[in-house]
């Protein structure tokens, strides 16, 4: 890491508040609750940017239109859009991804991390190694990487009051 | 008749995730390891199965994989820590570190012995290093330390080498890599060399299987295929060898069958049955069909590979390694996400 900031005015965008309606079953534990893809954004839309003071979610590289979850299969497919299409940045930005939801969802929930179509110059590289689990596993491994890692999900289950 | 496939064993002990899982050359003992750095060695006693020996922090980091060595009496152990160590084991059980091969940059993620006694290694440094027990005995060394010399650095892979296998018989050693090919490698005169490059897969090649003579390669990986491959004869007589050239050819791929990456392909050296694990959990029976001799003579078009069984959440989570067992072909272990290491029992139609 270190050195300069390769965007260093980037587009801040407003959040919009999106929430959930209570329901009536809220309180029933006999049905099951399947994750949704809200529940997953708002997992990592509160990661912060390896080079930025700010949210994935206000950069816009995490969007909720861009998670699926197929819960009959449970497959779960998030996109993510780098700021900028050279971004260095992007495969330690999937890597937060990943691990902030290992950490949050059940195991057996299969995780696809990738770049937005279109949206990186060598978008192939970074989704495969974003998808490799052993270069995952080996590099949550790496106690410096690690700890940039943490850094961008510390406090990320809770959003600053709005 | 159909396949039948049930679970005699569910083997707990591991803390973290099953990286491996490695049959000895006898059939009884079975040899696991994974991201919680140890190794565990089973054995039956009874109707049970129970874990005979316990290497805790084996290595420093995850052990990806290991290996015996022809003989039975030694495992090697390749770790992401770099390195690679080599144990013997005593009659009793008891487990020690006898030698650790150093070399490689970073994560060892394979390591094979093969039935002459070189040892292979392959890592994310995209090298694949053969090595040879030293013939400098113990010299000055204490106890039962060994030496081994590296013969061959071998670097044409680029990028990470996934796994090496050697071929039963002879001292062909195939590597499959995140390069998306697999590659030959054989001595000529004092050097190893690149023999044959296997370009078909169209993703990482996570792992190979020769099959029980050697006359074949199985490869699966990231783009959910399996491949057959097979020497075609080339008309040409090569000058070195006074054999026929042939080249490796993908002679048959088998797609749609697999829902996620497949971690793990083997070929049962006994029954001829090929098992797959994957990402999707489950694990399958593969049957290739094919005349050998037809299939070096000609084109290989007569291949075809048939999937006779699926054993879906063969674990909770994703199988990272099939492998037969050498003595008994109706057994076979896996190793998964879930931590947890698995024997089953099938019933096969002889073929």
């Amino acid at each position: 890491m270190g050195g300069e900031v390769e965007n260093p005015n980037p587009t801040i965008y407003e959040v919009t508040a999106v929430s959930r309606q209570n329901c009536s079953t809220d309180e029933d534990d006999s049905i099951v609750d399947p994750v949704d893809a809200l529940e997953v954004f708002d997992m990592i839309r509160h990661i912060k940017d390896p080079e930025h003071p700010f949210t994935l979610e206000q950069l816009n590289v995490a969007q909720l239109g861009l998670i699926q979850v197929d819960n009959d299969r449970h497959m779960i497919s998030i996109s993510f859009t780098p700021t900028i299409p050279h971004c260095s940045m992007s495969t330690l930005i999937g890597l937060c991804i990943r691990v902030k939801l290992l950490r949050s969802l059940p195991r057996f929930y299969k995780v696809d991390v990738r770049v937005t179509p279109g949206s990186h110059a060598s978008e192939a590289a970074v989704n495969k190694q974003l998808n490799d689990k052993e270069r995952v596993a080996a590099a949550l491994e790496n106690s410096a990487l690690l700890q940039v890692v943490e850094r961008c999900i510390a406090d990320s289950d809770f959003a600053a009051a709005a | 008749m159909s396949v039948e496939m049930r679970e005699v064993a569910c083997l707990t002990g591991h803390s973290a995730v099953v990286w491996h899982c490695a049959w000895s050359p006898n059939g009884q003992y079975l040899a696991t390891c994974g991201a919680d750095r140890s190794v565990r060695i089973w054995g039956k006693e009874g109707q049970n199965w129970v874990c005979k020996s316990t290497i805790d922090s084996a290595h420093q980091r995850t052990v990806r994989e290991t290996c015996w060595s022809p003989d039975g009496r030694r495992i090697a152990t390749a770790s992401f820590d770099a390195t690679t160590s080599v144990w013997d084991i005593s009659d009793r059980g008891d487990v020690e570190p006898i030698a650790t091969l150093e070399g490689h940059e970073n994560e060892v993620k394979g390591v094979s012995w093969s039935r002459s006694g070189y040892i292979a290694t392959c890592s994310r440094d995209k090298s694949v290093w053969i090595w040879e027990e030293s013939e400098e005995l113990m010299r000055g060394k204490a106890g039962g330390e060994l030496d081994f010399d590296c013969l061959a650095v071998l670097t044409n892979h680029t990028q990470d080498v996934k796994m090496v296998q050697w071929h039963p018989q002879e001292n062909i050693l195939a590597s499959c890599s995140y390069d998306d090919t697999i590659r030959l490698w054989e001595e000529d005169e004092d050097e190893w060399v690149c023999t044959h490059t296997l370009k078909s897969h169209t993703s990482t090649v996570w792992s190979v299987t020769w099959s029980p003579n050697g006359s074949l390669i199985a490869s699966a990986g990231d783009d959910l295929s399996v491949k057959l491959w097979a020497p075609v004869a080339q008309g040409k007589v090569n000058p070195r060898t006074g054999k026929p050239a042939a080249r490796w050819t993908n002679v048959c791929t088998n797609t749609g069958t697999h829902e996620r990456t497949i971690y793990s392909i083997d070929w049962s050296g006994v029954n001829g049955y090929i098992a797959t694990g994957a990402g999707d959990d489950a694990i399958r029976i593969f049957r290739a069909t094919a005349a050998d001799r037809s299939v070096t003579g000609g084109d290989g078009s007569e291949m075809s590979l048939e999937c006779v069984h699926k054993h879906e959440h063969a674990h909770a989570s994703d199988v990272n390694c099939v492998a037969w067992n050498p003595k008994h072909g109706n057994i076979l272990a896996s190793a998964g996400d879930d931590d947890v290491v698995r024997i089953w029992e099938l019933s096969l139609p002889q073929m």
